[in-house]
Protein backbone atom coordinates (compact mmCIF):
# COMPACT_ATOMS: atom_id res chain seq x y z
CA UNK A 1 0.00 0.00 0.00
CA UNK A 2 1.34 3.59 -1.29
CA UNK A 3 2.80 5.64 1.84
CA UNK A 4 1.30 9.14 2.22
CA UNK A 5 4.88 11.18 1.47
CA UNK A 6 3.63 14.74 2.88
CA UNK A 7 4.78 15.94 6.03
CA UNK A 8 2.64 15.92 9.02
CA UNK A 9 0.35 18.70 9.97
CA UNK A 10 2.15 20.95 12.51
CA UNK A 11 0.89 21.30 16.01
CA UNK A 12 -0.63 24.85 16.49
CA UNK A 13 0.07 26.48 19.48
CA UNK A 14 0.18 24.45 22.41
CA UNK A 15 -2.27 25.70 25.14
CA UNK A 16 0.85 25.78 27.42
CA UNK A 17 1.49 29.09 26.49
CA UNK A 18 -2.18 30.44 27.19
CA UNK A 19 -1.54 29.35 30.85
CA UNK A 20 -3.75 33.00 31.87
CA UNK A 21 -5.94 33.17 28.73
CA UNK A 22 -9.84 33.84 28.63
CA UNK A 23 -12.49 31.40 28.55
CA UNK A 24 -12.43 31.37 24.67
CA UNK A 25 -9.03 31.68 24.06
CA UNK A 26 -8.66 28.80 26.45
CA UNK A 27 -11.47 26.59 25.14
CA UNK A 28 -10.71 27.44 20.44
CA UNK A 29 -6.54 26.70 21.59
CA UNK A 30 -7.15 23.32 23.31
CA UNK A 31 -9.94 22.20 20.58
CA UNK A 32 -7.57 23.27 17.91
CA UNK A 33 -4.87 21.27 19.63
CA UNK A 34 -6.81 18.40 19.81
CA UNK A 35 -8.00 18.64 16.28
CA UNK A 36 -4.37 18.74 15.16
CA UNK A 37 -3.38 15.72 17.51
CA UNK A 38 -6.05 13.38 16.21
CA UNK A 39 -4.81 13.96 12.27
CA UNK A 40 -1.15 13.70 13.38
CA UNK A 41 -2.80 10.66 14.60
CA UNK A 42 -3.80 9.25 11.52
CA UNK A 43 -1.13 11.08 9.11
CA UNK A 44 1.51 8.75 7.37
CA UNK A 45 -0.58 5.16 7.74
CA UNK A 46 -1.18 3.08 4.95
CA UNK A 47 -4.93 2.37 3.66
CA UNK A 48 -4.08 -1.06 5.61
CA UNK A 49 -2.57 0.70 8.76
CA UNK A 50 -5.74 2.84 8.94
CA UNK A 51 -7.72 0.03 8.94
CA UNK A 52 -5.83 -2.11 12.39
CA UNK A 53 -8.29 -2.95 15.17
CA UNK A 54 -7.40 -3.90 18.20
CA UNK A 55 -10.43 -6.74 18.91
CA UNK A 56 -12.86 -7.03 19.90
CA UNK A 57 -12.77 -3.06 19.45
CA UNK A 58 -13.97 -2.18 15.93
CA UNK A 59 -12.50 1.02 16.10
CA UNK A 60 -10.27 2.02 13.34
CA UNK A 61 -7.98 5.23 12.41
CA UNK A 62 -10.36 5.79 9.31
CA UNK A 63 -13.86 4.93 11.61
CA UNK A 64 -12.87 7.65 13.90
CA UNK A 65 -11.54 9.87 11.25
CA UNK A 66 -14.67 9.88 9.48
CA UNK A 67 -16.45 9.81 12.88
CA UNK A 68 -14.87 13.31 13.76
CA UNK A 69 -15.72 14.84 10.53
CA UNK A 70 -19.59 13.40 10.98
CA UNK A 71 -18.88 15.11 14.52
CA UNK A 72 -18.00 18.17 13.07
CA UNK A 73 -20.57 18.61 10.55
CA UNK A 74 -23.09 17.53 13.31
CA UNK A 75 -22.34 20.08 16.03
CA UNK A 76 -21.08 23.25 13.83
CA UNK A 77 -22.87 23.25 10.54
CA UNK A 78 -26.17 21.21 11.57
CA UNK A 79 -26.89 22.23 15.06
CA UNK A 80 -24.63 25.92 15.65
CA UNK A 81 -25.66 27.28 12.56
CA UNK A 82 -28.85 25.48 11.38
CA UNK A 83 -27.40 24.33 8.26
CA UNK A 84 -29.58 21.92 7.07
CA UNK A 85 -26.78 19.80 5.30
CA UNK A 86 -27.18 16.27 5.03
CA UNK A 87 -25.18 13.59 7.16
CA UNK A 88 -21.55 13.08 5.02
CA UNK A 89 -22.14 9.39 6.16
CA UNK A 90 -24.93 8.24 9.03
CA UNK A 91 -27.78 7.38 7.62
CA UNK A 92 -31.01 5.82 8.60
CA UNK A 93 -30.01 2.45 7.39
CA UNK A 94 -26.82 2.71 9.45
CA UNK A 95 -26.39 5.09 11.65
CA UNK A 96 -23.09 4.38 12.76
CA UNK A 97 -22.23 4.35 8.55
CA UNK A 98 -18.95 6.76 9.78
CA UNK A 99 -17.63 3.80 11.83
CA UNK A 100 -17.73 1.42 8.50
CA UNK A 101 -15.57 2.56 5.77
CA UNK A 102 -16.10 0.33 2.79
CA UNK A 103 -13.07 -1.26 1.05
CA UNK A 104 -12.48 1.47 -1.55
CA UNK A 105 -12.94 4.35 0.94
CA UNK A 106 -9.59 6.62 1.67
CA UNK A 107 -7.92 7.96 4.49
CA UNK A 108 -7.62 10.88 1.75
CA UNK A 109 -11.01 11.46 1.41
CA UNK A 110 -11.92 11.31 5.42
CA UNK A 111 -8.82 13.62 6.32
CA UNK A 112 -9.76 15.96 3.61
CA UNK A 113 -13.53 15.87 4.94
CA UNK A 114 -12.63 16.39 8.63
CA UNK A 115 -10.55 19.43 7.52
CA UNK A 116 -13.24 20.84 5.76
CA UNK A 117 -15.75 20.94 8.85
CA UNK A 118 -13.08 22.07 10.94
CA UNK A 119 -12.68 25.47 8.60
CA UNK A 120 -16.48 25.94 8.76
CA UNK A 121 -16.52 25.38 12.48
CA UNK A 122 -13.99 28.08 12.65
CA UNK A 123 -15.83 30.38 10.63
CA UNK A 124 -18.77 29.75 12.71
CA UNK A 125 -17.29 30.08 16.11
CA UNK A 126 -14.56 32.89 16.01
CA UNK A 127 -15.08 35.18 18.00
CA UNK A 128 -18.88 34.37 19.10
CA UNK A 129 -19.68 34.63 22.89
CA UNK A 130 -19.87 31.55 25.19
CA UNK A 131 -23.44 32.09 26.17
CA UNK A 132 -24.65 31.67 22.30
CA UNK A 133 -26.84 28.79 22.04
CA UNK A 134 -26.87 26.53 19.05
CA UNK A 135 -29.85 27.92 16.28
CA UNK A 136 -30.75 24.41 15.46
CA UNK A 137 -32.27 21.73 17.31
CA UNK A 138 -32.57 19.05 14.25
CA UNK A 139 -35.71 17.01 14.31
CA UNK A 140 -33.66 13.83 15.34
CA UNK A 141 -32.62 15.40 18.51
CA UNK A 142 -32.91 13.01 21.25
CA UNK A 143 -33.87 15.59 24.09
CA UNK A 144 -36.86 18.15 22.88
CA UNK A 145 -35.82 21.54 23.43
CA UNK A 146 -32.31 20.57 23.97
CA UNK A 147 -29.86 23.69 22.99
CA UNK A 148 -26.56 24.10 23.78
CA UNK A 149 -24.36 26.63 24.42
CA UNK A 150 -21.12 27.16 22.33
CA UNK A 151 -19.33 27.13 25.96
CA UNK A 152 -20.86 23.38 26.15
CA UNK A 153 -19.84 22.49 22.45
CA UNK A 154 -16.39 23.62 22.79
CA UNK A 155 -15.91 21.28 26.13
CA UNK A 156 -17.77 18.63 24.65
CA UNK A 157 -15.97 18.38 21.72
CA UNK A 158 -12.63 18.90 23.58
CA UNK A 159 -13.55 15.58 25.16
CA UNK A 160 -14.68 14.28 22.22
CA UNK A 161 -11.38 14.59 20.51
CA UNK A 162 -9.44 13.82 23.32
CA UNK A 163 -11.10 10.28 24.10
CA UNK A 164 -11.30 9.49 20.51
CA UNK A 165 -7.17 10.41 20.94
CA UNK A 166 -7.03 7.79 23.52
CA UNK A 167 -8.62 5.18 20.97
CA UNK A 168 -5.71 6.74 18.33
CA UNK A 169 -2.94 6.31 20.70
CA UNK A 170 -3.62 2.76 20.91
CA UNK A 171 -4.43 1.72 17.65
CA UNK A 172 -1.35 4.20 15.88
CA UNK A 173 0.86 2.36 18.92
CA UNK A 174 -0.24 -1.34 17.35
CA UNK A 175 0.01 -0.18 13.40
CA UNK A 176 3.56 1.42 13.59
CA UNK A 177 4.71 1.98 17.30
CA UNK A 178 4.20 5.75 16.88
CA UNK A 179 2.88 7.04 20.30
CA UNK A 180 2.59 10.98 21.76
CA UNK A 181 1.26 14.30 20.39
CA UNK B 1 -21.48 0.06 40.50
CA UNK B 2 -20.25 3.41 40.42
CA UNK B 3 -23.10 5.98 39.77
CA UNK B 4 -22.24 7.93 36.46
CA UNK B 5 -22.42 11.93 36.93
CA UNK B 6 -24.79 13.53 35.42
CA UNK B 7 -23.22 15.64 32.31
CA UNK B 8 -23.32 19.65 32.98
CA UNK B 9 -27.05 21.26 31.84
CA UNK B 10 -26.29 22.61 28.23
CA UNK B 11 -26.78 26.44 29.31
CA UNK B 12 -24.94 26.88 32.41
CA UNK B 13 -21.70 29.08 33.63
CA UNK B 14 -18.20 28.73 33.02
CA UNK B 15 -17.64 26.97 36.28
CA UNK B 16 -20.65 24.46 36.35
CA UNK B 17 -19.72 23.65 32.96
CA UNK B 18 -16.36 22.71 34.09
CA UNK B 19 -16.59 20.88 37.22
CA UNK B 20 -19.34 19.03 35.58
CA UNK B 21 -17.69 18.28 32.94
CA UNK B 22 -14.86 17.03 35.19
CA UNK B 23 -16.65 15.04 37.60
CA UNK B 24 -18.84 13.22 34.82
CA UNK B 25 -15.62 11.73 33.41
CA UNK B 26 -13.99 11.07 36.52
CA UNK B 27 -17.28 9.19 37.15
CA UNK B 28 -16.70 7.38 33.43
CA UNK B 29 -12.84 5.83 34.51
CA UNK B 30 -13.96 5.03 37.92
CA UNK B 31 -17.06 3.16 36.23
CA UNK B 32 -14.66 1.39 33.61
CA UNK B 33 -12.48 -0.37 37.02
CA UNK B 34 -16.03 -1.54 38.56
CA UNK B 35 -15.94 -5.15 39.35
CA UNK B 36 -12.30 -5.55 38.28
CA UNK B 37 -9.73 -8.26 39.93
CA UNK B 38 -6.31 -7.58 40.42
CA UNK B 39 -5.48 -9.85 37.17
CA UNK B 40 -8.21 -8.06 35.00
CA UNK B 41 -6.41 -5.11 35.93
CA UNK B 42 -2.89 -5.90 34.37
CA UNK B 43 -4.77 -7.10 31.26
CA UNK B 44 -2.75 -5.00 28.68
CA UNK B 45 -3.72 -4.82 24.88
CA UNK B 46 -1.95 -4.40 21.38
CA UNK B 47 1.74 -3.43 22.34
CA UNK B 48 0.60 -0.30 24.53
CA UNK B 49 2.17 -1.23 28.52
CA UNK B 50 -1.21 0.36 29.77
CA UNK B 51 -3.15 -1.35 32.10
CA UNK B 52 -6.77 -0.18 34.37
CA UNK B 53 -4.48 -0.43 37.55
CA UNK B 54 -1.77 1.97 36.12
CA UNK B 55 -4.67 4.41 34.52
CA UNK B 56 -6.28 4.35 38.00
CA UNK B 57 -2.74 4.77 39.94
CA UNK B 58 -1.93 7.39 37.15
CA UNK B 59 -4.76 9.66 37.81
CA UNK B 60 -4.80 9.75 41.85
CA UNK B 61 -1.15 11.16 41.16
CA UNK B 62 -2.21 13.64 38.79
CA UNK B 63 -5.22 14.54 40.68
CA UNK B 64 -2.86 15.08 43.68
CA UNK B 65 -0.51 16.89 41.38
CA UNK B 66 -2.58 19.23 39.87
CA UNK B 67 -4.83 20.72 42.54
CA UNK B 68 -3.27 19.91 45.95
CA UNK B 69 1.06 20.06 45.00
CA UNK B 70 0.28 22.80 42.51
CA UNK B 71 -2.73 24.91 42.48
CA UNK B 72 -2.16 25.31 46.62
CA UNK B 73 1.90 24.59 46.61
CA UNK B 74 1.44 21.51 49.00
CA UNK B 75 4.03 20.13 50.01
CA UNK B 76 2.73 16.30 50.82
CA UNK B 77 4.86 13.69 48.86
CA UNK B 78 3.67 12.54 45.73
CA UNK B 79 0.92 9.46 45.75
CA UNK B 80 3.59 6.55 44.75
CA UNK B 81 6.82 8.41 45.78
CA UNK B 82 9.79 6.38 43.89
CA UNK B 83 13.44 8.00 43.75
CA UNK B 84 14.44 6.94 40.97
CA UNK B 85 11.41 6.11 38.75
CA UNK B 86 8.99 8.85 37.70
CA UNK B 87 6.34 6.86 35.82
CA UNK B 88 6.34 4.80 39.50
CA UNK B 89 2.03 5.53 38.83
CA UNK B 90 2.39 3.08 35.90
CA UNK B 91 5.10 0.77 37.35
CA UNK B 92 2.79 -0.87 39.69
CA UNK B 93 4.47 -3.97 41.70
CA UNK B 94 2.96 -7.34 42.00
CA UNK B 95 1.35 -6.58 45.45
CA UNK B 96 -0.07 -3.28 44.29
CA UNK B 97 -3.83 -3.78 44.07
CA UNK B 98 -6.65 -2.03 42.41
CA UNK B 99 -8.42 -1.08 45.64
CA UNK B 100 -5.77 0.34 47.25
CA UNK B 101 -5.12 2.98 43.94
CA UNK B 102 -9.12 3.29 43.74
CA UNK B 103 -9.02 4.55 47.33
CA UNK B 104 -6.06 7.12 46.95
CA UNK B 105 -7.88 8.20 44.07
CA UNK B 106 -11.37 8.85 45.65
CA UNK B 107 -9.31 10.62 48.34
CA UNK B 108 -7.30 13.00 45.45
CA UNK B 109 -10.90 13.65 44.23
CA UNK B 110 -12.27 14.51 47.11
CA UNK B 111 -9.58 16.97 48.08
CA UNK B 112 -9.80 18.29 44.73
CA UNK B 113 -13.06 18.89 44.73
CA UNK B 114 -12.87 20.96 48.28
CA UNK B 115 -9.94 22.97 46.48
CA UNK B 116 -12.07 24.55 43.81
CA UNK B 117 -14.97 24.98 45.76
CA UNK B 118 -12.86 27.20 47.97
CA UNK B 119 -11.57 29.12 45.20
CA UNK B 120 -13.62 31.78 44.35
CA UNK B 121 -11.94 32.97 41.04
CA UNK B 122 -11.12 30.87 38.07
CA UNK B 123 -8.42 33.10 37.24
CA UNK B 124 -6.42 32.23 40.49
CA UNK B 125 -3.03 30.89 39.22
CA UNK B 126 -0.88 27.59 41.12
CA UNK B 127 0.85 28.53 43.44
CA UNK B 128 4.32 27.39 41.83
CA UNK B 129 5.78 27.03 38.42
CA UNK B 130 4.92 24.12 36.81
CA UNK B 131 6.31 23.01 32.78
CA UNK B 132 9.65 22.25 31.71
CA UNK B 133 11.83 24.32 33.43
CA UNK B 134 13.82 25.22 29.87
CA UNK B 135 11.14 26.28 28.18
CA UNK B 136 9.67 29.42 28.90
CA UNK B 137 7.18 29.42 27.40
CA UNK B 138 5.85 26.56 28.89
CA UNK B 139 7.24 27.30 32.46
CA UNK B 140 5.21 29.11 35.20
CA UNK B 141 1.78 29.43 37.07
CA UNK B 142 -1.36 28.08 35.31
CA UNK B 143 -5.02 29.39 35.96
CA UNK B 144 -7.26 27.28 37.89
CA UNK B 145 -9.52 27.58 34.07
CA UNK B 146 -6.47 26.00 32.42
CA UNK B 147 -6.08 23.18 35.04
CA UNK B 148 -9.96 22.23 34.67
CA UNK B 149 -10.02 22.24 30.97
CA UNK B 150 -6.57 20.04 30.94
CA UNK B 151 -8.11 17.90 33.84
CA UNK B 152 -11.04 17.04 31.65
CA UNK B 153 -9.06 16.08 28.39
CA UNK B 154 -6.54 14.28 30.46
CA UNK B 155 -9.05 12.31 31.87
CA UNK B 156 -11.01 11.98 28.46
CA UNK B 157 -7.62 10.58 26.65
CA UNK B 158 -7.62 8.51 29.58
CA UNK B 159 -11.00 6.94 29.05
CA UNK B 160 -10.41 6.80 25.55
CA UNK B 161 -7.67 4.35 26.71
CA UNK B 162 -9.80 2.31 29.19
CA UNK B 163 -12.72 1.66 26.71
CA UNK B 164 -10.44 -0.07 24.40
CA UNK B 165 -8.64 -1.77 27.33
CA UNK B 166 -12.21 -2.86 29.54
CA UNK B 167 -13.79 -4.08 26.18
CA UNK B 168 -11.09 -6.26 25.37
CA UNK B 169 -10.93 -7.54 29.26
CA UNK B 170 -14.89 -8.45 29.37
CA UNK B 171 -16.39 -6.97 26.39
CA UNK B 172 -18.22 -3.94 28.57
CA UNK B 173 -18.57 -0.57 26.42
CA UNK B 174 -20.04 2.60 27.07
CA UNK B 175 -20.07 5.55 29.79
Amino acid sequence: MELWVTEPTALPLDPEQLPIGDEAQLLHSFLDWYRVVFIRKVEGLSETGARIRLAPSELTLLGLTRHMAEVERGWFRRRFTANDAPMLYCNDADNDADFHPSATDTVADAIAALRSEIEFAHAATRGVAMDTLAAAIPPNQRIPGWQPSLRWILIHMIEEYARHCGHADLLRQAADGAVGD
Amino acid sequence: MTDLHPLPPVIADERTTLTEFLDYFRSVLLRKADGLNDSQARMQIGVSQMDMLGLIRHMAGVERWWFSQAFIGSEEPDVWPSDDDEDADWHHGPNDTLAEALAAMHEEIAKARGIVAATDSLEQVTAIDVGPPDNPARFGRRSLRWVMVHMIEEYARHCGHADVIREAIDGAVGD
